[in-house]
């Protein structure tokens, strides 16, 4: 049996076993349609997080095919910084809408901005040096720079829980949750303009250029050195967002938050092609679901144990994704 | 176009290795189109074609690395068509590559024994216990090992790593490495690119003593013209992945749709890079 | 003949093994109050070597070796506890018929562990076969996270009570050597071992390290550890030599992993009780920070790094805190060392990626060698067609226009040209004219990148399939 049989026979495989898993949700809707609508909902806003986060994951990957193991703990900064934001500024959950409102904007601006720059600082500490060694070096400074980011965290903010005040509270209109249409009205603008820049501006054309073939990119002009360094500032932006709106979503972070976030938003990242934009989106949405989903229906503490099994699975019977396509035979 | 190049040897002549039809296909690009190859029993025969032609594509589908598309592969009696290639290795075929790929952190004595992988046997339990028959082989298989970098000449750099060694010890080491598993047939990649006319010099008197003395057949794929015309006792031309011309040096110099392949280089020796030939933008 | 420093170096394991069993002594002379934190090093001694096979070198990078620890750990649990109330089975564990539970000799542990993670390793290896450097990485440490995860929430599993939860396995059977009466004949007086009586588990954990080292050394100049070397350096050129890529990276798996279960059951045993909470993805990274800071593929490099990292972890640090809290400072040097780790692994990957101890190659010394690797030298060697040149070793002649290419010596040329039949013009030709440059037809090396030890990208001999 040759390889591409193999791969249709385990492509068949997945798809029945994703119709099993259909063909259940659909009967655990039909007993309770009210919980399922709201682990949908919940599902959705956990992707939309997720999705930030992987967007960072998979152009990192498109662009140096580098797993920035670090990015995650940039996220986790973003939500501390965020956090640290609305506490010193002393808005809490009784100060008025005008407060909230501000805070929240302009905390999100500040965190975006701050995690570029750390996101952009750990490319030039510790991947540039790398960039011609073998890929596994610039992989194990990753992880050193994770570990150092958390332990800093840890530091600074205390080794437990931090909460956060819940500027947005649980009030809910026409049955969606506020929290879950303050996390949509921030990711969807974020999303389509990442889109946009990618596709019609002359950095983004860069961006894919050099993804495709560094060497080539150099000789067309392009700086890549300055290229890398914006797809990092990017990342870095999506995941100070995703950080801050975590936060106060789940009105409370802790210093290894990023682990398993990161995890998570890999494995979307993964399970929709890496390196393909729509694809970490989509990837992270079916995460968010799958995670509200296992969480009600499978049991929560089986929930990690769920995502990672898919991870595996992903990478090992499907490494190019759900919607990448299967790359052209390569031995 | 005769099948064998010397007639005189037709007779005692074995067919070791037969290709029928053999294709290879990328997508939509036929890379090695239905070619028809026999390799005899110790002989030295060789594969040239402009760059792009097929040949280290032809190499990679003998080996095992590709997995042909269509056709028919025997090697010593065995259907080997779509086997792995440490599989073919074990029946008595190996290679060397056109980019030098030695383990080369590794030292070349241990290189060598990599080579011999498939004739120790090196069970586990006599590895763990340190048996006297590990022992015993261990120590054979280093002295055959130096036997072969003496061989090839570079005996006296057996404890360097592979990776240090200057440019055409590389090559040297390369083929003691797959001299190691004293295989019938050992498929030489362009082994004289990058070597001195010195060294280009040496190599064929290399590989008539790997055929003389290991009784060992040879397959290359050569650029330098001067040495694929004068080691060759039969040469096979590929262009575009197709087969276009098999014989004798002599014949196969002469042939026009040689000729033709080398852009007009009418007395083969030089050959042209190919830059301007429509095969390398699509490769 | 061997120097004296080459004998030396060659018996220098024999003398590290006499400093560690006279240890104990010394230390409990001076009163340095390490045995503790000692223990926990070895412990991390023993992974890391374990580790050292797959990462240094088999090149497969494993950020979930921590699974096979815990399930070494989990095996001592399970087999010599009260945890199985239900049932009573008593294998040599010297306690009363009575007590409820599985309880095994420890030393029926040891193997049974080292079998059932080496299962373990393959059945959790086997996925990853067609993986490459990263992806595998990130299976891996899914795998690290499952595993722990699955004991954490084993407590009820369809109705069956496997691991107790987070609250973990405790109350483990304390070991003994030979049973009260076979302690009585060595005459060591251990009796049973507790946590407070600590020489025995430290000749233990020494045995266990001796015995990760043999299987290390043994292995790693055998055919086997040659193919993982091979594989590590060049997967396609391996499985061209012959090597059966998918079987050699399985026992690769499967030794490590049995070293990390052996590792798992001292520890398990020596603290007496076990909690999945303590099996985390931090272990992972220690274990490989250690295995890389000591130098990956270097069996004395992981045993250094070891020392190196969980002495700092373990021992440095919690000392200076003590010593600084001695001083009136109130400053955790503990809650660092993440922060040192990534240090640690920045730097090391930034300047010296390739360890304290580089990978060493092995030194086969002949008594018959004229001259020492490096020599000008290059008796016998290629000779032209039919001629067999003469064996006086000779300088040789730089190479026309390939600087590092030493050519076949000018004189063994022209003793040759007088049997060739085609080329006599040719040779005495070359010689003459050292200097002309190079034909059209003579390339130049094309260094190839396929030679990097986990360089994915560059395959040309491969991936020649248009994109």
């Amino acid at each position: 049996m040759s390889a591409a049989q193999k791969q249709v026979v385990i492509d068949r495989t997945g798809q029945l076993f994703g119709c099993f898993v259909l063909l259940s949700l659909f009967i655990v809707a039909a007993k309770d349609p009210a919980t399922f609508v709201g682990q949908t909902t919940i599902g959705i806003t956990n992707g939309a997080l997720l999705a930030l986060i992987a967007l960072g994951y998979t152009m990192v990957y498109g662009i140096i095919e580098l797993i920035n193991f670090a990015h995650a703990d940039v996220f986790m900064m973003g939500s501390m910084l965020g956090m640290q934001l609305i506490v010193s500024m002393g808005v809490s959950a009784q100060s008025g809408v005008f407060a909230k409102g501000a805070i929240i904007v302009v905390g999100l601006v500040i965190c975006m901005v701050a995690c570029a720059l750390i996101n952009v600082a750990i490319e030039k500490i510790a991947y540039k040096p790398l960039r011609n060694a073998p890929p596994l070096a610039p992989l194990i400074t990753a992880i050193g720079m994770s570990f150092i980011l958390a332990n800093l965290a840890q530091k600074i903010w205390g080794p437990s829980q931090v909460s956060v005040p819940d500027l947005i509270g649980n009030g809910s209109i026409a049955g969606v949750r506020i929290k879950d249409i303050v996390v949509i009205m921030v990711t969807a603008p974020l999303l389509v303009g990442l889109t946009w820049f990618v596709t019609n501006t002359r950095q983004g054309k860069a961006m894919r250029a050099t993804a495709q073939d560094q060497g080539a990119a150099a000789i067309m002009g392009i700086d890549v050195n300055r290229t890398i360094s914006l797809t990092f500032l990017l990342g870095g932006l999506l995941a100070g967002a995703s950080g801050v709106l975590y936060a106060l979503v789940n009105t409370t972070t802790v210093w290894n938050a990023g682990f398993k976030n990161g995890l998570f938003a890999f494995t979307a990242a993964v399970l929709g092609g890496i390196g393909n934009l729509r694809g970490a989106v989509i990837g992270a949405l079916l995460i968010g679901l799958i995670q509200a989903y296992s969480a009600a229906y499978v049991g929560d503490r089986w929930t990690d144990v769920v995502i990672f099994s898919i991870l595996v699975m992903v990478l090992v019977f499907r490494p190019t994704g759900l919607l990448g396509e299967q790359e052209i035979t390569r031995a | 176009m005769s099948d064998i190049g010397t007639a005189q040897h037709h007779a005692q002549d074995t067919e070791l290795l037969v290709a029928r039809e053999l294709t290879m296909r990328f997508g939509g690009l036929t890379a090695v189109d239905a070619v028809d190859f026999t390799v005899p029993a110790q002989r030295i025969v060789s594969l040239i074609g402009p760059n792009g032609a097929g040949k280290t594509t032809f190499f990679n589908m003998l080996t095992g690395l590709y997995h042909p598309t269509e056709g028919q592969l025997t090697f010593m009696g065995q259907d080997t068509f779509g086997r792995p290639p440490h599989q073919i290795a074990q029946l008595g075929m190996s290679r060397t590559f056109q980019n030098i790929r030695l383990f080369r952190e590794m030292t070349c004595v241990d290189n060598v024994l990599v080579g011999m992988h498939t004739k120790l046997r090196g069970g586990f339990l006599a590895t763990m216990l340190r048996l006297p028959s590990h022992r015993h082989e261990e120590r054979e298989g280093i002295e055959l090992a130096r036997e072969l970098m003496r061989f090839v000449g570079i005996h006296e750099r057996h404890a360097e790593l592979a990776g240090n060694l200057p440019y055409g010890d590389q090559r040297r080491l390369e083929i003691a490495r797959a001299l190691a598993s004293r295989p019938s047939v050992v498929l030489l990649d362009e082994p004289a690119a990058g070597m001195n006319p010195q060294e280009t010099y040496a190599l064929e008197g290399l590989m008539h003593r790997i055929r003389d003395e290991l009784g060992c057949t040879v397959l290359l794929i050569e650029h330098e013209m001067k040495l694929v015309m004068s080691v060759s006792e039969r040469v096979t031309v590929l262009n575009f992945g197709r087969k276009i011309a098999e014989g004798a040096p002599q014949d196969v110099r002469n042939d026009p749709a040689v000729i033709e392949a080398y852009l007009g280089s009418s007395d083969g020796a030089v050959v042209a890079d190919g830059y301007d030939q429509p095969t390398e933008a699509a490769s | 003949m061997p120097t004296v420093r080459e004998r030396l170096g060659r018996h220098a394991p024999l003398f590290v093994l006499a400093f560690a069993l006279i240890f104990p002594l010394i230390e409990g002379s001076l009163g340095l109050g390490m045995m503790n934190p000692l223990l926990r090093i070895l412990t991390s001694v023993m992974l890391a070597m374990g580790l050292n096979i797959v990462v240094g070198f088999a090149g497969l990078l494993d950020l979930g070796y921590v699974a096979f620890w815990a399930i070494g750990a989990y095996c001592v649990g399970w087999m010599a506890s009260g945890h199985f109330s239900t049932i009573k089975v008593h294998v040599m564990s010297g306690l009363p018929e009575a007590i409820p539970g599985i309880h095994l000799s420890i030393w029926l542990i040891f193997p049974i562990a080292a079998v059932l993670t080496a299962v373990f390793g393959v059945l959790l290896g086997a996925p990853t076969l067609r993986l490459r450097g990263d992806y595998l990485a990130i299976v891996t440490l899914g795998f690290g996270e499952i595993i722990p995860k699955v004991f954490q929430n084993g407590d009820d599993i369809g109705g069956h009570n496997l691991t107790n939860g987070t609250a973990g396995i405790s109350g483990l059977d304390a070991p003994q050597l030979g049973g009260a009466t076979g302690d009585a004949m060595l005459g060591l007086g251990w009796g049973t071992w507790g946590p407070l009586n600590l020489l025995p588990w430290y000749y233990l954990a020494i045995a266990l390290c001796v015995l990760c080292y043999y299987v290390s050394v043994t292995m790693q100049w055998s055919k086997l550890g040659r193919a993982w070397m091979a594989i590590r350096e060049d997967e396609t050129a391996a499985s061209a030599m012959g090597i059966h890529c998918v079987n050699a990276k399985l026992w690769a798996y499967g030794i490590g992993a049995s070293l990390g279960g052996l590792a798992g059951v001292y520890h398990g045993a020596r603290i007496g009780s076990i909690f999945p909470s303590s099996f985390q993805f931090y272990i992972s990274i220690a274990v490989l920070c250690a295995v890389i800071i000591g130098g990956m593929g270097n069996v004395w490099g992981a045993i250094v790094g070891a020392f190196v990292v969980e002495g700092l972890n373990f021992w440095l640090l919690p000392s200076l805190t003590s010593w600084a809290a001695a001083v009136g400072l109130d400053i955790d040097f503990s809650s660092w060392n993440m922060l040192i780790f990534g240090v640690l692994l920045v730097v090391m990957m930034l300047y010296r990626p390739q360890g304290i101890f580089p990978s060493k190659s092995r030194k086969l010394v002949f008594d018959d060698e004229p001259g020492r690797p490096g020599d000008q030298h290059y008796p016998g060697g290629m000779h032209g067609p039919d001629g067999d040149g003469p064996h006086t070793p000779m300088p040789s002649p730089p190479g026309p226009g390939i600087p590092a290419t030493p050519g076949i010596p000018a004189q063994e040329l022209a003793d040759v040209a007088a049997s060739h039949r085609l080329a006599p013009e040719r040779v005495v030709q070359q010689p003459a004219a050292p200097a002309r440059p190079l034909p059209a037809s003579v390339r130049f090396p094309r260094y190839g990148a396929g030679s990097n030890p986990f360089d994915r990208r560059a395959d040309p001999d491969i991936e020649v399939a248009p994109a």
